[in-house]
């Protein structure tokens, strides 16, 4: 219903159509992307091993070196236990029983343009509200689109490249700019970092890449969008982004995927550079098919984020919304390289019905001056189980760090947990460092407040949830946060009563 | 005339079972290593070399004056145990004695079953006797002390100090437990296993003040029937490697518990406290109040757990957490965590890390006080909570006696 | 318009109100005084299906029984409470909130909802009449709101929601003259001959301001004594114990 957008606090959006169409989705009341496209697809054979690693190389056309970076990651990965430490459970991963690779097969040599792009796929990416052709294009958002493992389609690539601004997917970049990739591949979150790292540098497919020149500010807002489609393929994207001296950019990631009773495993990999004055801003609307409300099937997203403030003076700003898939083990952190550099993390997640998210941060303090801020706001409903987990460090060299965290857990139902798992190591006594906790379920008088003043029960109840998300959405981009407060009320649907 | 309390006594070691099991499950587990959550900021090998190396301490005869100093005496009756056995000559008797040998159904019912890890059950194993302070039902406010004296011989060697407290109902029960002695060729292995009634009270200060090369690994274990009331006092004052691990369960409904305390690990000491809550009972409210003072080259960390078990209702926890850093050198390492099961509580908890504040300190100064008088102001205000919280009043006095003793500041 | 009978309410089994009776005809103003502890706020807490009360009795409103109800369905029969601690809500925009109200209510009286912009102009005109600093609506529900900032809040949710009865519990606590005077002026201005309203007040001052046709004194559960604006003036001067016989 249109009143759960703050059009007070959310001016109207100005591209038509995307948030009267989260406001759309919203009344269907279920997850409203589990259709799957009838294309057909080019898969790699189930399993994995040294000679599929090799395939995906070639099919992406990888220079040696980049196979051997592959391959070095992959031996390490066979040798690594699988974490276990997240507080999450579910049944063991048959890593040989799903596809490494699918694509839409192309209709010809390869989609130089959109004419060539197979209509099927043009449409399900227009169903998704991510229009790619030229007259229909969201105005002031570039777009990679990324179908199962391949970049379907970058818009505003042109305009981009006239401020000298590189945005591709990942395989043309290591087609047409291997000496950038080669330089930042793997310089934040090396091919060993962890399990699910090391399995994603084996066998990552595409995903996006973007360069952004020293003093330059990026025109417009950058987007991917990952769609998986293919049944029991895993999704391994990589993200690369670099801003140089005195460069801005801020980045949209948007998930979703078809409605199946497996679970779908995607493990992606982002790396994030700022060098001296440079900002990056990476928003996420997570929002994979969490599974039924029985728990069955629905997305593993075991996702290693992490950004370098390489730089003096560099930001690196998290904001993600957390609503779907089953499994989500995400801690999208920041090191803190560059003195006077910054930090932020801003999280929604949901968890509701059978869902377990086990996410959070890591803030490590190592520049003179550095700062950081965590906010994080977790909701847990039905029977889903929602875990803050943190690290603050601040190494002996961060004289004068400052980290101020706030971690708040809602409750709605007797039978969901919610829990905080903060860790703090300070070696420098000119830390200051703050961490400050609460959990409880909605407030009855506000509740009664509300209801007082002619409001159900359900809707005070979305409102004040969204009221408790609010210092996080104001940190999304504006489109942005119209869907994410659509997408609360679908996500807590029938959770409350 | 009928004791308030009945008789405080050593009894010898636990009912077999319990060391066969804790045996069985040593065999099993083996000692904790780094990798184990709760060991991740202890310096566990050096506990853990100590073990691999020692034999067991013999049970030695010290001068009373290894006592003298650090002990306070609160004209209480006092048990005095030797590497853990009982020494009758240094022990205060007042109502105490030594008759009769605990079987082993309360005892059980009190220590559970399970260990809560490597170090835990070998105290079970190798303790050799346990001080057993006992309360009759309905008895009035009594203050008893129990002092664990650890004394070196040729070699490296562990002792096993082992104390057992039962709170009958209704009961109220004052108890200071003071570690003290060792050396750096010592490993104090400690156990105590607390137990209180329906309706009861119970106010243990349990004052690690051992030798500060000495080695320190505790376990604290604690029952709360309905109703039951428990203030823990939790000091960690000497040791140059001290871990304390302390496990509380609020078993009945509308019981309540405090925890609250101080560590303040001196140059190259490192003290690491955890506390542990489950409410497993409606209507429970618990408190972590925990501060650190750490001097240049200390390190002190605290992991804190409250844990509220799914169906129950009403249950109110808090924790805090506040580290003072004394030092270019100092470290601290806070784990405040929640892990709730159920929609109907509230729970809250903050931590903060850093040094004395500047403003306030040349605020201070500005009014004609020395450096060195303005910085002991600070660190005294920042510690008023936890030494404020104890009682009665000696026994405060003694241990901000032996915080100031313990804390002797390097001037920068 | 308002019709209590035989009302009981207790708390965690002690009966706070016993067998009260109330009449409220339409146009009306009535003041509700006592002491404290009296049940004043219980009554205007069961008026509007607050939980934890165990109820009988029965309160109609127009006619419509109340009990029983939720509390927004209370709301769509036309009650407001104005709240004697009005609440925080972090996070929620005033505006936001007071247009999703006010649309809740239009919709339950099958009128159209009003659109954020109509709504803007409606709010800020009667934001002007209670000299309201504009930014407010801005702001989180009450969030960080001065007393008398929030009582002024009650008021502009009363004046926009348009109830057919109105409670006022405690309204005037926490208030100074001027600002007094501000939300006694809006409750006259809102008076009309198909509103009632009732004034909870443990002070007579207000009723210096708002000039009340009946007065009833709430003690032990039940009203103990009406009468006209003179027993108000009586109370001022004598406290509640005047005129009591002696046990």
């Amino acid at each position: 219903m249109a009143d759960v957008i703050d059009a007070d606090a959310v001016p109207a959006p100005q591209r038509s159509g995307r948030g009267a169409d989260a406001v759309s989705r919203a009344v269907e009341a279920e997850y409203a992307f589990g259709f799957v496209t009838d294309v057909e697809t080019d898969v790699v054979p189930k399993g994995l091993s040294e000679e599929v690693v090799a395939l995906i190389s070639a099919k992406n056309d990888e220079p040696g070196w980049l196979l051997e970076w592959r391959l070095g990651a992959y031996r390490h990965w066979l040798t690594m236990p699988e974490p276990t430490w997240a507080y999450v459970s579910h049944p063991p991963i048959d890593y040989q029983d799903m596809h490494y690779w699918a694509a839409p097969k192309p209709k010809g040599d390869g989609p130089a343009s959109l004419d060539e792009v197979d209509p099927e796929v043009l449409a399900t990416f227009e169903k998704l509200g991510i229009p790619l052709e030229e007259q229909k294009r969201l105005s002031g958002i570039a777009v990679d689109a990324v179908m199962d493992s391949v970049s379907v389609a970058t818009t505003f690539k042109a305009a981009l490249a006239d401020a000298g601004v590189i945005f591709c997917s990942f395989s043309e970049a290591v087609r047409e700019h291997p000496e950038l990739v080669r330089r930042y591949l793997g310089s934040v979150v090396g091919p060993r970092d962890n399990f699910f790292a090391a399995l994603n540098s084996a066998v990552f497919s595409d995903g996006s890449f973007c360069f952004v020149p020293a003093g330059v500010a990026c025109p417009m807002e950058l987007s991917t969008y990952f769609r998986i489609n293919t049944a029991g393929t895993g999704q391994f994207e990589r993200t690369l982004i670099v801003a140089e001296e005195g460069a801005s950019v801020s980045y949209l990631e948007g998930c979703t995927a078809p409605m199946r009773d497996e679970n779908q495993l995607h493990a992606a990999v982002v790396e994030l550079v700022a060098l001296d004055d440079a900002s990056i801003k990476y928003s996420t609307v997570q929002n994979w098919y969490p599974g039924d409300a029985d728990g069955k099937g629905g997305i593993y997203n075991f996702v290693t984020k992490r950004g370098r403030c390489a730089g003096a003076r560099s930001r690196i700003s998290w904001t993600q919304v957390e609503t779907g898939s089953a499994i989500t083990w995400k801690y999208p952190s920041v090191i803190l390289q560059g003195d006077e550099s910054v930090g932020e993390f801003y999280s929604v997640a949901v968890s509701n019905h059978r869902q377990q998210a086990d996410t959070g941060t890591k803030m490590i303090h190592i520049g003179r001056d550095t700062s950081s801020t965590i906010v994080s706001k977790g909701i847990s409903a039905g029977h889903g189980q929602n875990t803050y987990r943190g690290l603050v460090k601040v190494l002996r060299s961060a004289e004068g760090a400052r980290n101020s965290t706030r971690c708040d857990s809602l409750l709605l139902g007797p039978d969901c947990g919610a829990h905080t798992f903060p860790y703090v190591e300070v070696r420098n006594d000119t830390a200051q460092v703050s961490h400050e906790a609460s959990t409880s379920k909605v407030d009855a008088d506000q509740l009664f407040y509300c209801r007082q003043r002619g409001l159900t029960e359900e809707d005070a109840t979305t409102m004040i949830v969204n009221g408790f998300c609010r210092e996080v959405f104001d940190e999304l981009p504006m489109e942005y946060a119209v869907e994410a407060q659509a997408l609360m009320r679908v996500t807590l649907e029938g959770a409350v009563g | 005339m009928s004791p308030a309390v009945s008789p405080t006594r050593v009894v010898p070691a636990g009912p077999s079972e319990l060391v066969s099991e804790a045996e069985a499950w040593l065999a099993a587990h083996g000692l904790p290593g780094r990798r184990d959550e709760a060991w991740r900021y202890a310096p566990v090998s050096r506990f853990r070399d100590a073990v691999a190396a020692a034999g067991p301490a013999p049970a030695a005869t010290p001068q009373g004056a290894a006592l003298a100093g650090v002990v306070g005496w609160h004209d209480a009756p006092t048990l005095v145990l030797v590497n853990g056995l009982w020494d009758e000559g240094l022990s205060i008797p007042g109502r105490a004695g030594t008759d009769g040998l605990l079987d082993s159904g309360p005892l059980r019912g009190i220590v559970g079953s399970g260990c809560v890890d490597g170090f835990d059950a070998l105290n079970r194993v190798g303790h050799r006797s346990s001080a057993l302070i006992a309360t009759a039902p309905g008895a009035a406010e009594v203050l008893v002390q129990v002092v664990h004296l650890s004394v070196p011989s040729a070699g490296t060697t562990v002792a096993h100090p082992r104390t057992v407290v039962d709170v009958a109902p209704r009961s109220s029960l004052t108890l200071v437990e003071t570690f003290v002695g060792g050396d750096h060729t010592m490993l104090t292995n400690a156990a105590t296993v607390i137990r209180v009634g329906e309706g009861g009270h119970l106010r243990h200060h349990r004052v690690q003040v051992g030798d500060p090369s000495g080695l320190h690994v505790g376990h604290t274990h604690a029952r709360l029937a309905t109703g039951a009331t428990l203030h823990l006092g939790l000091f960690e004052l000497g040791a140059a490697a001290a871990h304390h691990r302390c496990d509380v369960v609020l078993a009945g409904d509308h019981a309540t518990v405090t925890a609250a305390g101080l560590y303040s690990p001196g140059p190259d000491q490192h003290h690491d406290t955890l506390v542990r809550v489950e409410h497993a009972a409606s209507d429970g409210t618990s408190r972590q109040h925990l501060r650190g003072v750490v001097a240049d080259g200390g390190r002190g960390s605290f992991s804190g757990s409250v844990v509220v078990d799914a169906g129950t209702t009403g249950n109110d926890a808090s924790q805090a957490n506040h580290s003072l850093l004394l030092g270019r050198h100092a470290e601290a390492d806070s784990r405040p965590w929640l892990e709730i099961h159920s929609d109907d509580v509230r729970c809250s908890h903050g931590s903060s890390v850093g040094r004395l504040d500047d403003d306030a300190l040349f605020y201070l100064r500005s009014r004609g006080i020395d450096r060195a008088t303005a910085r002991r102001m600070l660190i005294d205000a920042f510690v008023a909570d936890a030494l404020g919280a104890i009682s009665p009043p000696q026994v405060a006095t003694w241990v901000s006696g032996l915080f100031d003793a313990a804390h002797r500041e390097v001037p920068r | 318009m308002l019709t209590i009978r035989d009302l009981h309410a207790s708390v965690d089994g002690r009966e706070v109100l016993s067998g009260l009776d109330l009449d409220v005809p339409a146009g009306e103003v009535h003041a509700l005084m006592g002491p404290n502890g009296a049940g004043k706020s219980t009554l205007a807490n069961v008026l509007a299906g607050r939980d934890g009360y165990d109820v009988t009795g029965s309160v109609a409103l127009d006619g419509v029984e109340l009990l029983g109800l939720a509390p927004e369905e209370r709301a769509a029969a036309g009650l407001f409470l104005g709240f004697q601690h009005p609440m925080e809500i972090p996070g929620v925009g005033n505006m936001y909130f007071l247009r999703t109200a006010l649309n809740a209510l239009r919709r339950a009286r099958g009128l159209d909802e009003v659109s954020a912009v109509d709504f803007i102009g409606l709010a800020r005109g009667q934001m002007a009449l209670l000299d309201m600093d504009p930014s407010l609506l801005s702001r989180s529900v009450n969030d960080g709101f001065s007393g008398g900032e929030k009582k002024r809040n009650e008021v502009l949710q009363l004046s926009l929601l348009e109830p057919r009865l109105v409670v006022l519990d405690e309204i005037d606590s926490g208030l100074d003259v001027d600002a007094l005077r501000l939300v006694a002026d809006s409750v006259e201005r809102l008076r009309s001959p198909d509103r009632s309203t009732v004034i909870i007040t443990h002070y007579p001052r207000m009723l210096e301001l708002v000039v009340p046709d009946r007065v009833h004194v709430l003690r032990g559960g039940r009203i103990e004594r009406s009468g006209d604006r003179s027993l108000a003036d009586e109370l001022a001067v004598a406290g509640f114990d005047a005129g009591r016989p002696v046990p």
